[in-house]
């Protein structure tokens, strides 16, 4: 489903070339839930928003089904992001004058015309789903740390994704709401969506079926 | 919800901020609208007071003789010869150039002499109706004359000659009824009688003669130096060039306050642009986070130049609305204050929805450069910014 082949990625300041991802090649089965662990500059986060278009390699091969990110337009990466691919991040990352329903209907609304009722009942079912049921007209700043990260989680679940990329999605949370998060992943996971996480957490990556330990660009383990 | 709810909301929810911009750009919309409402207020004002000092354009018979005048002393040319012009024949021309529709009088005139109990006195033959339109500065004690048998006089022959509105004079053997006295104008014309120009004619045996006519052509806009030379080309045996300076003057006059409120407005939203332009351009790098949200769940450029190309459309709208408003509401102070009739100005809805939609359309231009800069930062960009 989700490939990369000798996939590098340099970063730039000044003069300094630092080699994040070294000839990294890896792969991705659909449905599978597939926690990447390392350090800090390990290069997990770069390969995960590489993976999920936000970010350009400078070389190598990286596929997703049939489509290789370096061979399509910015209009399909665009669409990918939209339609195949959902990203949470460690921080919530909600438009702050947006209520909690109206953040989760963002992929839907990017059109001149009003989000269909379909979308906003299932937009309210997706919060119901992480626990949010009756805080749809919450704004960001009314809700908890762990509650908008849920609202994160159901914004990436309104269009239903194929896989769902998630960067330290616990990072921000205390052990309580770790759990809670974690054991959303573990549902979504069992509910047939297909999952990376991104995590320094060994005991997060416990909830995955799959670990691949990274260290220095390359995967160790 | 939609992709405008984002602009929408955002505008909202930064309310003093987005009041402040509406408020500044306002003023500059209104200063606009009131200076171009004043101005050519002004201007109808001015061109209104030229034209009272009568007409603008003088035609009279070509000769090649040197006129005589010091110190505003008339001592005519070097001949005794007096020249006529064709009465019918150089009305007819002129009316028919191609700019007729800007001639708003033609009078022609026979002067005669004539005397009257012994002395000598002038007397000018001319068409009441079109007199009356150049000699609005006229006041007549009476009325114009309405039949060949009447005449007008000024006020020095009427004091001079004891003769009042209602006394009948004897002119070249015929009786006249004057119908009226024009008040003093401090002009030759306070020493004339002014009788009908066919009547005149009639009586001097000089049937369709004409020494010189005044032809009134000022107007907004109007373009005179081409009418002179239309009617320089329509009737070759005449002099018109006396009155151009005049006329040149008259019209730089009229035309210079529009231009002054022209280049005054322009300035002012010329900065009310700018000042939008750099709160756009604040308001890109303040939302770049937002910005890299939006692209991450698959918003593309065109999606992210819309956002920003609508709030400062939004502001656009909002502050040509307040802007025209104002500004008309200001024009009526600043003509009170200017001591300037305000009864021209008129609240077009037309007017205001052209200028909303011109407002709206510098807003967008203005705001262009930010939205595509906006539109242009990558989602990794925005990560890094994240």
């Amino acid at each position: 489903m989700l490939s990369t082949e000798n996939l590098n990625k340099f970063y730039y300041n000044g003069k300094i070339e630092t080699h994040v991802l070294k000839d990294l090649t890896l792969e991705i089965d659909a449905g599978e839930f597939v926690a990447i662990l390392g350090k800090s500059g390990s290069g997990k986060s770069t390969l995960l928003n590489i993976l999920s278009t936000l970010m350009k390699a400078d070389s190598g091969k990286i596929c997703y089904n049939d489509i290789n990110y370096f061979d399509v337009k910015e209009k399909e990466l665009n669409k990918l992001r939209n339609e195949e691919f959902s990203v949470i991040f460690q921080f919530h990352y909600l438009i702050p004058y947006l209520t909690a329903l109206e953040n989760v209907l963002l992929p839907c609304s990017k059109s001149f015309t009003p989000v269909k009722k379909e979308d906003i009942e299932y937009a309210k079912e997706c919060l119901d789903k992480v626990g949010l049921n009756g805080k749809y007209d919450r704004l960001p700043n009314q809700l908890s740390g762990g509650e908008q990260q849920r609202v994160a989680i159901a914004r990436a679940l309104i269009k239903k994704p194929k896989v769902i990329f998630a960067d330290e999605p616990t990072g921000n949370l205390d052990a309580e709401n770790s759990m809670i998060v974690a054991n959303i992943f573990k549902q979504l996971n069992n509910e047939g969506y297909t999952i990376l996480m991104v995590t320094h957490d060994k005991s997060m990556a416990d909830f995955a079926e799959r670990i691949i330990t990274m260290k220095d660009g390359q995967i160790v383990n | 919800m939609n992709i405008f709810t984002i602009p929408f909301k955002n505008l909202k929810v930064k309310f003093f901020k987005t009041a402040i911009l509406i408020f500044v750009f306002a003023i500059g919309i209104t200063s606009s609208v009131a200076l171009n409402k004043v101005s050519s207020t002004v201007s109808e004002a001015l061109e209104e007071k030229m034209n009272k000092f009568g007409a603008n354009i003088l035609v009279y018979p070509k000769t090649d003789e040197i006129n005589i005048s010091y110190g505003g002393v008339q001592l005519g040319n070097l001949s005794y010869e007096v020249k006529y012009l064709p009465e019918t024949d150089v009305v007819e021309k002129i009316r028919n150039i191609e700019f007729n529709k800007n001639i708003s009088a033609v009078a022609p005139k026979l002067v005669k002499a004539a005397k009257l109990e012994d002395k000598l006195v002038g007397v000018v033959g001319i068409v009441p109706q079109e007199e009356i339109k150049i000699k609005s500065y006229w006041n007549i004690s009476g009325k114009m004359i309405e039949r060949g048998d009447e005449v007008i006089i000024g006020s020095n022959i009427a004091k001079k000659l004891n003769k009042n509105m209602g006394d009948k004079i004897q002119l070249y053997g015929s009786n006249f009824t004057i119908s009226g006295v024009i008040e003093s104008t401090g002009s030759e014309e306070d020493n004339l009688i002014f009788a009908n120009l066919h009547q005149l004619q009639n009586l001097t045996g000089e049937t369709n003669k004409i020494n010189f006519v005044e032809v009134s052509a000022l107007c907004a806009g109007c373009p005179i130096e081409d009418i002179v030379n239309q009617i320089k080309v329509a009737i070759p045996d005449s002099e018109i060039n006396a009155v151009q300076k005049l006329v040149k003057q008259r019209m730089s006059a009229v035309h210079f306050v529009e231009k002054l409120a022209a280049i005054l407005s322009g300035v002012i939203i010329f900065i009310a642009c700018f000042m939008l332009a750099i709160f756009m351009l604040s308001s890109v790098t303040e939302r770049k986070k937002e910005i890299g949200i939006l692209r991450a769940v698959g918003y593309s450029k065109s999606n992210i130049f819309i956002i920003f190309i609508t709030e400062a459309l939004l502001i656009g709208i909002m502050s040509g609305l307040v802007g025209y408003t104002s500004g008309y509401f200001l024009s009526f102070k600043i003509l009170d204050i200017l001591h300037i009739e305000a009864g021209k100005i008129t609240f077009s809805f037309l007017e205001s929805v052209l200028v909303v939609i011109a407002v709206g359309l510098i807003a967008i231009i203005s705001s262009s450069l930010p939205a595509a800069k906006a539109a242009k930062i990558t989602p990794s960009e925005a990560l890094i910014a994240l």
